[in-house]
């Protein structure tokens, strides 16, 4: 028994790694190598965030006149359900613990695959299978409903193939219920030999919670779509008013999960974070602890807080009042988290590379996302704002910009680790600029246009509101060509990238301990870790 | 890995906690009986509330009776009862909030959706 | 430090073990949390049905009671028996293969498919009743004697009814087929006291099942 080398300078390309240890399209589409699996997620995400991104596109190309010219009222609202749908249930939810999570997971725990490699195979496969569903529903037609398939529209005159698109939605969650099993057992079970709960690294802790979102959350929505299939070609009736059911009970069934859901999206970006900002301004985390227990207080809390989403529609007031009070109290364990990354930030040698700029996006982007959010808990303001721009914006920096910038410094964080290659460092800096303002351009007017009352879900609005939703277009132009270039230099570098080292950035977790990119079994060795994941000085005596 | 089990081997090995034999068929025994208690309560007739509450009673012990002996989870890993309860608690939550607004809509404005009504009507009906 | 680690750390392991584990131990303790952790997202989704019913009988509480005459409470009791059988069958298989007996686990696998299968053909019985009367989910629902009665919703009843019992049902096949599974796994020998995961977890999947059962035959056969 041996512990891997620990050296900085490494031998990426030497030998053989798990991208070139079995060759064939065979190899790949029925691998149980948990980061064969990661990478086919990131391809298969990536490419219907390409799908849903053009529908974002158009529909700002439609909103940049008050007019509706270039889609009529329907197909708009096919355009936004399907931005949505795909962007939640297909992009969001398995964009990070599915892809960098599965990727990093063994490897940050120093074992050698998930606790249950053929179901993290299996998740991957009813993920593919329940897209084909969403798919099927584009192409017969769309569906008109919202991501949201409020009842009784979408259980009685909603247009389009709502069946489908409910049973694509209902298989998916198995696979996001799989993969979170999966991730709970290999953090009990299978840690290495020293990796105790408190050195595990807090993209792990972060996971871990996502994890346990999925589990519980993630049943529910199974069980209310389902029953909406049933309400829709049964005629069952529990959400039907028509029949004497109750369409809020729907919203409650509906946000059970949906609520909840948010935090499987930014968790894991609070992960990424958690990571990036301390490897790239070489000193140990604030408050270790706090951000780890913040993870799991947000995962507990944000079971609670779903009634936010149902101010105006139809829940008693009191029970409003109720879940008001609980969302401010979420605000807390994710205020514990800004402030310890800031506090890391403080006094550290910070380094201006692309994922260090994306992790100050992100900070600056979540911060705006969660105050504005303070608004819409409030039960008075949220009158006025629900249904508005304003509620778009706030998803959009909270979710969207969340989620994504988090992904973009996370994949350029581990982009060595999981390629084998450094990217041109130059152009992922100026991209980010161009990213940063184009994102902040798309979004921050809408929140202007939304507190004036432009509503949501509209092909066309007032004139007043023209300037606005110009911006608007204007800046996701701007953003969706920066995605373009972030996708074309970071393929580039597969092909003409520098060999990356073991450890470009000098980290101390352990995912850097073996080679870029990993060996099959992910170490040359057995692990024994001996100091914590951020515990620079033990890092360096060790190496030295 | 030894091949003979005592019957009612008490410690941990290879194969687990063993229950002896009698344990069990005491358990089937106390369900049986507890089945034939709660199809009785309700031929008693009593008002629906308490009904409910005898039969819901009934079925948790039920519950726990399986759960502790038939799942194991007297002898389990304690995270595993964590677990079981932990499902329990988010179960709860979900029931506990959704209900509370079921049950407090139009207590500070009146409200006269159909709900109210269907309730109104049951009332008259009695 | 040169050779890979996973494909073999030097010692045998034997065939059941999978390469990614130390040891059975280790491999065992993983099956069984998942197993939890899957029974936990069970009954979550069963949590879904029990809300609807707990709403709509909060909405129409004089329906309600009204409606579940409508059921057979002897059939529902005779049921309930047959799954507590069940259940002892599926325990005392479990028993077995903690002891390394494959030939009594498979027999117990047999008593506790009997069980199933009696559970459902009691459950057939129910629901070609119910069909032929016209006691129906939702829309379908054509009773006279109690939409007469009735103006409320009594429809609503039957579609909780029957979304209970039919995902219980669902349930109860799934049982079936891994039920089977194992009892050809058992009679294949491939159970010891080392390695019965696989028997103990279909076995917490079946208590499962009649766990929910437990709940479901109050709840829709005993509300009076």
């Amino acid at each position: 028994m041996s512990t891997s080398t620990l050296d900085g300078v490494g031998h990426g390309a030497s030998g053989t790694n798990y991208l070139n240890a079995k060759k064939g399209l065979m190899s790949w589409l029925f691998t149980i190598d948990h980061k064969r699996i990661g990478v086919m997620y990131l391809a298969t995400v990536l490419t219907f965030f390409l799908a849903g991104g053009l529908f974002a596109l158009a529909i700002r190309t439609e909103l940049a006149t008050p007019a509706g010219d270039i889609f009529s009222a329907a197909v708009y609202n096919k355009l936004f359900t399907l931005h949505g749908a795909i962007m939640v249930f297909l992009v969001l939810v398995p964009a990070i613990p599915a892809t960098l999570g599965n990727f990093l997971l063994p490897l940050q725990l120093g074992t050698i695959d998930v606790a249950f490699p053929k179901l993290n195979l299996l998740s991957f496969h009813i993920y593919v299978f329940g897209s084909l569903f969403l798919l099927y529903t584009l192409v017969t037609g769309g569906v008109d409903t919202g991501w949201t398939f409020y009842t009784p529209y979408s259980s009685s005159s909603a247009d389009g193939n709502v069946v489908a698109a409910l049973t694509g939605a209902f298989i998916l969650g198995f696979s996001s219920i799989l993969t979170g099993l999966n991730f709970i057992v290999t953090v009990h079970k299978m840690r290495a030999p020293g990796v105790t709960w408190l050195r595990m690294p807090l993209f792990v802790w972060a996971i871990y919670a996502t994890s346990v979102i999925q589990v519980l959350a993630t049943p529910v929505i199974a069980i209310t779509l389902f029953l909406l299939i049933f309400e829709k070609i049964v005629g069952i009736g529990i959400f039907d008013p028509a029949l004497g059911g109750d369409p809020v009970l729907f919203q409650h069934f509906f946000w059970f999960y949906s609520h909840p859901v948010v935090y499987v999206m930014v968790l894991p970006a609070f992960g990424v974070m958690s990571e990036t900002i301390t490897v790239h301004s070489r000193k140990h985390i604030f408050g270790y602890t706090a951000i780890a227990a913040s993870s799991v207080a947000i995962a507990a809390v944000g079971f609670i807080i779903w009634g936010h989403h149902m101010f105006v529609s139809g829940q008693s007031e009191l029970s409003g009042t109720v879940f008001s009070l609980l969302t401010f109290a979420v605000a807390i364990p994710t205020a514990i988290k800004l402030c310890s990354w800031i506090a890391t930030l403080y006094k550290g040698s910070i380094q201006w590379n692309t994922p260090m700029l994306y992790s100050l996006g992100f900070l600056w982007i979540f911060a705006i996302g969660g105050l504005t959010g303070l608004f819409l808990a409030t039960l008075a303001t949220d009158v006025h704002l629900h249904d508005t721009y304003f509620v778009v914006a706030h998803f959009h920096y909270v979710m969207m910009g969340g989620v994504l910038f988090a992904l973009v410094a996370g994949m350029h964080h581990w982009w060595p680790k999981i390629t084998g290659k450094m990217y041109n460092d130059t152009i992922g800096r100026v991209t980010f600029v161009l990213s940063f303002i184009g994102y902040n351009l798309t979004f921050f007017p809408q929140f202007v246009a939304g507190s004036q009352g432009m509503p949501r879900r509209y092909h066309q609005y007032l004139p007043e509101f023209e300037m606005w939703n110009q911006l608007s277009t204007l800046g996701s132009y701007l953003f969706g060509l920066s995605l373009f270039i972030i996708l074309g230099y970071l393929l580039q570098s597969l092909f003409s990238g520098k060999a990356a080292p073991r450890n470009p950035w000098g980290a101390a977790s352990l995912e850097w301990r073996t080679q870029s990119p990993p060996v099959e079994h992910n170490f040359e060795g057995d692990v024994v870790c001996t100091y914590g994941p951020y515990d620079y000085e033990a890092h360096r005596a060790l190496k030295s | 890995m030894s091949s003979s089990h005592a019957i009612g081997h008490d410690h941990e090995h290879a194969g687990g906690h063993i229950t002896p034999l009698p344990v069990y068929f005491a358990v089937y025994g106390a369900l049986l009986v507890l089945t034939v208690v709660t199809v009785a309560v309700s031929y008693m007739g009593l008002p629906p509330l308490q009904s409910i509450t005898v039969a819901m009673l009934v079925a948790m012990v039920k519950a726990t009776l399986v759960g502790a002996w038939f799942m194991h989870l007297k002898y389990d890993a304690k995270f595993n009862v964590f677990t079981f309860l932990a499902a329990l608690w988010f179960m709860a939550s979900f029931f506990v909030f959704t209900f509370y607004d079921l049950a407090s809509r139009g207590m500070v404005n009146e409200v006269t959706g159909q709900h109210v009504l269907h309730k109104d009507m049951d009332e008259q009906k009695k | 430090m040169s050779t890979a680690a996973g494909a073999d750390h030097g010692h045998a392991h034997p065939w059941y073990q999978a390469h990614h584990f130390k040891n059975m131990e280790q491999q065992n303790a993983a099956n069984k949390f998942g197993m939890w952790l899957f029974l936990v997202q069970e009954l979550l989704f069963f949590a879904g049905l029990f809300m609807a019913y707990a709403s709509m009988r909060f909405f129409y509480p004089g329906t309600w009671l009204e409606a579940a005459e409508q059921l057979d409470k002897v059939m529902g009791a005779v049921n309930t028996i047959v799954l507590l059988t069940s259940s002892l069958t599926m325990a005392l298989g479990v028993r077995a293969a903690q002891l390394g007996n494959n030939g009594q686990v498979a027999a117990w696998c047999a008593a506790t498919l009997a069980g199933a299968y009696g559970f459902l053909v009691i459950k057939y019985l129910e629901y070609s009743h119910k069909i032929h009367v016209g006691l129906l989910p939702g829309k379908w629902f054509d009773f006279k004697e109690l939409t007469q009665t009735n103006t409320d919703a009594p429809q609503l009843f039957f579609s909780v009814y029957f979304m209970m019992t039919g995902v219980h049902g669902l349930h109860v096949v799934i049982g079936i087929g891994v039920i089977f599974w194992i009892m050809l796994r058992a009679l294949r020998k491939d159970f010891s006291p080392e390695n019965y995961s696989a028997v103990e977890n279909v076995g917490l999947y079946w208590h499962l099942v009649d766990l929910i059962w437990i709940f479901l035959f109050p709840l829709l056969y005993l509300v009076r």
